[in-house]
This record gives structure tokens, sequence and C-alpha cells, in this order.
């Protein structure tokens, strides 16, 4: 816990340690990330990071993390925004499946992933969501059937994000049949390369490609790859979840950034700005503020061990800020006459594929109406 | 970045809580006497001068180290102005004013003599119940009202009128004073209203889990409990606006006047749609005077408007914004 004294000031020093690092090593443009080949150069990035202990701050020291509070991690997420650092190819690596190992994992288990997952040496993806299973996750029906000391997967996986450049998927399989249905669930590590799994990349309607489809057909997994023993997979991901609770993943910075951009392009047209932009723009701008103070608040109020209950209303309030600030910018765009039909400059397209993006955040990763069901189970108790 | 806060910060804002409790009965059952053991009920646990530095006989308190008993103030609808006192008026007179208004108010204020009040630009009166100083905006200047005798009709009466008939004295260092005095007013009406939020909340969580239909009780019906996870979520994400204006306001920084507009735009929204959930959830005995809720309703409601409306906030800042510098420069750290 960060104090009024001393905490603030190490805090600051931290603050400006990382500055320091990113503003020499972050890397200029990368190819959009939307295929294996392009995910070689943010791998390399990754590697970097690693060798400077910065890959995973709130991983342990001896796993090659920093043991940051949840404070630190939030200034070091702030700076890695601030200096525009180019998105992490292995987020759902370092962020669920390193420390769902570090909990459940065997010590052969840890020895075996970690560290490659910590360089991006292997990038990992999450399979949880299936045709049939989205908020209703515990209906998931991926088979996977005991033979010798191997599971024999079949079904599919869907909306996996960034499925098409990962070495190896975390997924959740049904390995029996009896009882209520989050029985009888497992969670297993797979080797995409594996003979069977086929991966397909969904156009969505923004025109990109950054979640895929997987197919599993008699994949044959080791034993050993279960993480947290045959059919105790449903209690291994809800405590995986719990380790994404926190609200260090994402910060303020960004949305500011995006709307210093707007500011710029308001500055340098000769168009009067409209009294409805600015009072959307003021709105936009408090919102972020806001988005700043919450998550300082939920940081500062995390213990080690203890998330605050704050944190349950992070992606309720991020992803309406998300929306918002994309429909701002489409409004500034017009004005500014970069959005015209069938004329729209690179940067109007380049926004207006963020804006579709914005959409998705209300639905993916547990939709909205999903959060206001777990806030009011855990954080209100109401009856159910 | 925010730290959280102290535990003796939130001792203090416990024990305040407790005596507002005990002093906020109905608005309607307390007379005039009740108001004279009020302000000596609070003066009696030093509230009046808390955030007056010590050297003129204050608390020595910061804003930040303050701003959760205005928030219970809200919370327990004080029926006198203390919050605007404690967090406005007081402060103002003891860096602003002249050697003879302090002589007059401080000593006066802190023995619960007294309490201040704020009129603020369009929106007349805040709550001024028991105030017999009021200080106003007017002409560039910060005005000194003294109500004491009582001006007959005084809430019906335009700013200048007020001005004309109480108010010759003004606060010194005008410009200053009015740029804090604007801060302090958004700032403090944020944090009452978030307070008042709050109590909404926590009202109709209880209906709620209580009032049944259909068989059940009400908060198990999934419409009922999204709307619950909304107020709840905007409650707790508005309040720490609040505080970083505090904490603003207290290291004395350039940007304290945005910080006070965002804590009052957040609030007035959040405001809104607690108001409007909490009036929905309890149905028609929500909308009876014989329910406790209308207390809340109302003077979240007009809170909501006070200091400046969630709307002209918004216009403010966007103004400043978009015809201004750089937003990356002016908001990271």
């Amino acid at each position: 816990m960060v104090g009024l004294g001393e905490g603030a000031d190490a805090s600051r020093a931290w603050r400006l340690e990382v500055r320091a690092w990113l503003e020499a090593h972050v890397p200029g443009d990368l190819p959009p990330l939307d295929s294996y080949e392009a995910s070689v150069g943010y791998r390399a990035w990754d590697r970097r990071m690693a060798d400077a202990g910065y890959a995973a701050v709130h991983w342990p020291v001896e796993h090659g993390g920093r043991d940051a509070n949840e404070v630190e991690r939030l200034v070091f997420q702030e700076e890695y925004e601030r200096a525009g650092g180019p998105p992490r190819v292995n987020i759902q690596g370092l962020m669920l499946a390193g420390p769902t190992l570090m909990a459940f994992g065997t010590p052969h288990q840890r020895r075996r992933w970690l560290p490659a997952m910590l360089r991006s040496d292997e990038v990992w993806c999450q399979g949880f969501s299936e045709p049939d299973a989205g908020s209703d996750l515990a209906s998931l029906r991926t088979q996977a059937v005991l033979r010798g000391d191997e599971l024999v997967v079949s079904g599919q996986k869907i909306w996996t994000t960034g499925a098409h450049y990962s070495d190896w998927i975390f997924a959740l399989v049904r390995t029996g049949k009896d009882g209520p249905k989050h029985r009888g669930i497992t969670w297993l590590m797979i080797d995409l390369r594996s003979p069977g799994v086929l991966v397909r990349p969904i156009m969505q309607l923004n025109g990109r490609a950054e979640f895929a489809e997987i197919f599993f057909d008699e994949v044959k997994v080791p034993v050993d790859n279960v993480v947290g023993g045959i059919g105790n997979g449903w209690r291994v991901a809800m405590a995986a979840l719990g380790f994404e609770r926190g609200v260090g993943r994402r910060s303020y910075v960004q949305y500011l950034t995006r709307l210093e951009y707007l500011r710029q392009l308001l500055a340098a047209t000769a168009a009067e700005v409209a009294p409805a932009i600015e009072i959307q723009f003021g709105e936009v701008l408090a919102k972020v503020l806001t988005y700043r103070d919450y998550t300082a608040r939920v940081a500062a109020e995390t213990k080690s061990g203890s998330v605050s209950t704050a944190s349950a209303y992070n992606k309720l309030i991020w992803s309406q800020i998300q929306v918002q600030l994309f429909q701002l910018g489409e409004q500034v765009l017009r004005a500014t006459g970069d959005l015209r039909e069938r004329a729209a400059t690179d940067r109007a397209e380049d926004w207006m594929a963020e804006y579709w993006y914005s959409r998705a955040t209300p639905i993916f990763a547990g939709t909205n109406q999903i959060q206001k069901n777990i806030i009011a189970d855990r954080v209100l108790r109401l009856p159910r | 970045m925010t730290d959280s806060f102290r535990d003796e910060q939130i001792e203090c804002a416990e024990l305040s809580a407790k005596v507002f409790a005990a002093v906020s009965g109905a608005p309607m059952t307390v007379d005039e006497s009740d108001v004279k053991s009020i302000r000596a009920e609070l003066a009696g646990i030093g509230l009046p001068l808390l955030a007056v530095p010590e050297k003129q006989a204050g608390g020595g308190m910061t804003e930040f180290d303050i701003v959760l008993i205005l928030e219970e103030a809200g919370y327990a609808d004080v029926p006198v102005p203390i919050a605007e006192t404690v967090g406005v008026v007081a402060p103002m007179v003891a860096r602003f004013g002249t050697d003879e208004q302090r002589e007059r108010w401080l000593p006066s204020l802190a023995s619960g003599h007294s309490l201040g009040t704020t009129v603020c630009p369009g929106t007349g009166f805040g709550s001024r119940r028991g105030a017999d100083l009021a200080l106003v905006e007017h002409d560039g200047r910060v005005h000194v009202l003294d109500l004491s005798p009582p001006v007959p009709g005084s809430l019906s009466l335009a700013v200048h009128e007020l001005v004309e008939v109480a108010g010759t004295a003004c606060l010194a260092q005008p410009a200053a004073s009015v740029a804090e005095f604007r801060s302090r007013g958004a700032w403090v009406t944020a944090a009452l209203l978030n307070g008042v939020s709050r109590r909404l909340f926590e009202l109709t969580l209880d209906y709620a889990g209580t009032r049944e239909q259909f068989g059940v009780a009400i908060g198990s019906f999934q419409a009922v409990r999204h709307m619950l996870a909304e107020m709840a979520a905007g409650i707790e994400s508005a309040r720490p606006t609040a505080w970083s204006a505090a904490r603003a306001l207290a290291a004395r920084e350039p940007g304290s006047d945005v910080g006070a507009r965002v804590a009052k735009a957040i609030a007035g929204s959040t405001g809104a749609l607690a108001n409007d959930h909490a009036l929905q959830i309890h149905g028609a005995i929500g909308f009876t005077m014989e329910h406790p809720l209308h207390r809340w309703l109302h003077s979240g409601h007009e809170l909501e408007s006070r200091w400046g409306t969630s709307a002209e906030h918004y216009a403010a800042l966007g103004a400043t914004a978009v015809h201004g510098g750089s937003l990356v420069a002016a908001f990271l750290p």
C-alpha cells in the first residue's frame, strides 16, 4: 500500500524509471497485428521487455516479474500508453495463463511454460467461448476423452482473440457429462501445432480479423497438460478470471491521447467548431478524467491478495467511455471533412475501424449485462 | 495518483456521520430552537473551522482531509449548511477576509453562533437554514453578506438586491477569491451530492431486498438488479473525482478549477441517474411524503443544479479544452 509520504515518492521514482526506459526503447511503427508474420516484431519487443524485467511487472520476481503492486502496475500501464507502446501480443498469456499456472500448475508445468510465455517465444490465446456457450460459459461442449495418457479433443472454440498468431491455447474442455454442467470441465493446455487443429480468422464488421474460430478434430493432448486436475476446470477458470479483476491493464492515458488527437484535428480545421461538439468533447474529457481517478482509487485500495470490490465496475465504465470517445471522434472527422461518403481519408477510415471495434467492447470479456449480474451477486449481494 | 484515505481521515468522517445522523431529523420537524442546538452540536466537535489554518485557530485540515465529511453531510441530509461552512465559507474568510471580517466571523463560526452559506450564480441560495453569513459573487468580487438580523424576504431577492441590502463588504484579492469561490462551491456541492446519491442507493438496495412481488423480493428481478448495478458503478466512480478535486485544491494546483468542474459534472449526471432509479425501484411509495426517500430525492435534485448543471460544466470544459493547449501536457502525470 502506498501511503501519502514516502510511498508517493517511491511510485514517482518507479514512474520515472519506466518512462526513461520506454522512451529509449519503444519500437517505431509495427505492422497491424493480424497474422503470424506480423507478430514477429511484437514478439521481439516482448523479448526486449522481458530482458529488462518489464514484460510482466505484476509477476513475482522469481518468475521474471517485478512483484509490482496494483498502484505500481497502473503506473507502468500509464507510462506504457504515454510512450505509445504497441499492443501486447501475449496479453492473454501474461494476464491469465501465467498467474493460473503459478496458482494451480505443477513445478514441471511452470518450468515448461512460464519462461517462454514471459518472452513471448510462445504466444497464448484463451479458449473459453463456443458457438453455444457465450455468456452461459458452463454449457461448453468441446469434448476431451481420456485414452491412455492422452486426452483426445474434439469440438470448436470461437471469438478467440489472436488465435491466428498464437502458439498455444488454454482451453476449457468437457471431460464429464454427469451432474451439474460446471462440473466435468477441465482446464487444458493445447499446442496449436497439434495435428487436427484448424484456425480460421473471422472477418469482423470493422474490416479487421482480430478474432478467430478454432476447430479440434481428434486432437491428442498429453494428460500432463491438464492444469488443476481433471474435472476441476471451473474452479480454475473462476480463479483465473479473478486474476484479471484489477485495474492495471488499461489506463486513462490511451483515451486522453486519443482526445488530444481530436483536439489537434479541430485546431487545424478552418471550420467553426459546433457547440454540440464542444459539449460532447467536455463530457468525454470529464469521463476520461473520472476513469483516471477511479482506477487510481481502486489501485490504492487494493492490498496484496485482496482486490478492491470497486474493481467490479471497471469494465462497465471503460467500455462506455470507449464507445463515447469514438462517437465523438466520428463527429469531429465529419466536421473536418475527413469523413465523407465514398471519399473518406485514411485517418477517417482508421478511426471508423476503431469506432466499430469500440462497439465490441460492451460485448467481449463478459457482456456488460453479465457484468451487472456479477455486481448484483457478488458486490450488492442481492437475492437471486 | 490518488492515495487511499488514512485511518484518521476515515475515523473523522465516521464521527461526523454519527453527529450528522443525530441532528438530521425530518426537516419539517426542525424548528428555530433546534437549529440553534444543531449549530452548537456541530461546533462541539470542532467542525466549522476544520479546514482553517491552525494559526487562525482552525483545525488545520486540508480539503482532502474533509471531503469524506462533506459526503456524510449529504448522506445524512443535515438541515443546516455545515458543508458550505466547512468547505467554502470558513476557509474563504480565513484566506481572503480582512482582519475585521475574520474577527467578526471566525470566532462566531467556531463557537456555533454563526453558520455560513453560499449564493451561487444563477441558482440562488443553497441550503441557508441557520446561516447568518453568506458569500456571493457579484460584479467580479466575492461579497460578504451579513444576514444577522435576518433580511426579510431574502430568499426571493436577486443577487444585486441582496448585495444592496446586506453586502457592502468584499473579500480581498478579487480575481483569486472569485476563482477559488467557484472551485470550492462546485467541489463542495459535488461531494454533498455524492453523499446524497450514496444514501439514495442504500435506501433502494434495502428496499429491493425486502419488498416482495410475485412472491419474491423485487431485487431478484434482473431489470431491478441491473439498475442497482448501474447506480453502484456510477456512484463509486463519481466519488473519487471529488476526492481528486479536493487534493488539487489542497495542493493549490493551477488546474483545480478543472477538477472541481469535472467533479460537479460527474456528480450531477450520476446524481440524476441515482434519483431516477431510486424513485423507479421504490415505485409509488417513493412518491409520498410519508416515506423518507423524498428527502434525498429533493435534496439531490436541487444539488444537481446548484453551482452549475452537468451540461453547463461539460460545455465549459469542452470550450476550454477545444480552444486550449495540449491535453497531454495538462493531464498526464
